[in-house]
């Protein structure tokens, strides 16, 4: 964490000796990175590459597209795929299900906080699991295509919409399932179970027990990255 | 030749190994580098992309020191696998050259 805080104050620090253009291409690139699945040391290790890399180009006087090419958002995209490529299935897959099961207890967590810290009810907690699910890339997709300071060439619009489409499926497909799950439950079992409630203190268990797994991936994670830098 | 531009930047893997090779360097010496030998377009977005990949690779490793102009930058050296790689490199590019100049002298 220390290491990474450092990195971070090294650059805000020398971020000041960027030019205009040079500044906003470079906020470009750290908010298309930043949004991505990478961790913080990995992210901090290719900005300070990046803003030495344009420090120097702005020195000698060149043009900055030299290193980062005519499309900065394929430069990051290209950049962001080695460091991925390099990490298996199941890393990706563990990443993945960590990141949801923070969401989720975070989402449930706010929810019983509105209620009083008692309970919630079933539906409220599928709610909080859909909202986890979709979540994850719709927040990093859509940041990153937002991440263009500069005026939005006409050919990049289209991605732009490919992926708000993308993002309106996620939505569509998860509204879809609450409801039949509703139907099915409702209509066709006779159950009402969407307002049973689940009480803060029996859930305790299963928090503990989600917490763990957390942690568990969490420790999975740094290993595998310490096995590949050795 | 649309497969053109894949080719090169295999190629290109093989010459910044050897850039690598003659002394400590890094990410934009390494474009500059490029540059100079006439690989603009081809190096343009493309060297940093491939010092992960090969860093990744273990062909090269790096280690980070306080670039003179302020951030953290990483000097880059060759490790064992990837003095085998460019050897590798050098002598398939020979047999290569050599059938291509075949080739077109007929």
């Amino acid at each position: 964490m220390l290491a990474e805080l450092q990195l971070k104050q090294i650059r805000f620090k020398q971020q000041k000796k960027l030019n205009e253009s040079n500044l906003s291409l470079y906020k470009s690139i750290t908010s298309y990175i930043q949004n991505s699945y990478l961790r913080t040391i990995e992210k901090e290790e290719i900005l300070q590459q990046i803003m030495d890399m344009m420090l120097q180009s702005q020195i000698e006087n060149k043009p900055i597209k030299l290193v980062v090419g005519e499309d900065y958002k394929e430069f990051c995209r290209s950049v962001i795929e080695e460091y991925m490529k390099s990490k298996s299935k199941i890393y990706w897959a563990l990443n993945y299900l960590q990141k949801y099961l923070i969401w989720m207890v975070l989402i449930t967590l706010i929810m019983l906080l509105v209620d009083g810290m008692t309970s919630i009810t079933v539906n409220q907690f599928l709610l909080a699991n859909m909202v986890s699910l979709i979540s994850i890339p719709i927040s990093r997709k859509d940041s990153q295509e937002n991440a263009s300071t500069a005026p939005i060439p006409c050919y990049k619009r289209i991605y732009f919409k490919r992926d708000l489409s993308s993002s309106a499926i996620w939505i569509l497909a998860a509204g879809i399932v609450m409801i039949l799950f509703s139907y099915i439950t409702e209509d066709k079992l006779g159950l009402n179970i969407n307002n049973y409630k689940i009480s803060f203190s029996a859930g305790i268990p299963y928090l503990i027990l989600i917490i763990l797994i957390i942690g568990a991936i969490e420790i999975y994670k740094r290993i595998s990255d310490i096995k590949q830098q050795s | 030749m649309a497969n053109t531009t894949q080719m090169l930047k295999g190629l290109l893997e093989g010459c910044i190994l050897k850039i690598v090779s003659s002394h400590e360097t890094y990410g934009y010496e390494i474009c500059e580098r490029l540059i100079d030998y006439g690989f603009q377009d081809i190096s343009e977005g493309s060297v940093y992309p491939i010092l992960i990949r090969l860093e990744k690779k273990k062909l090269l490793r790096s280690i980070m020191k306080e670039s003179p102009l302020g951030p953290m930058r990483k000097y880059y050296y060759l490790t064992e696998g990837g003095t085998e790689e460019l050897a590798e490199f050098i002598s398939s590019w020979d047999k290569i050259k050599n059938n291509i100049e075949n080739v077109l002298e007929g």
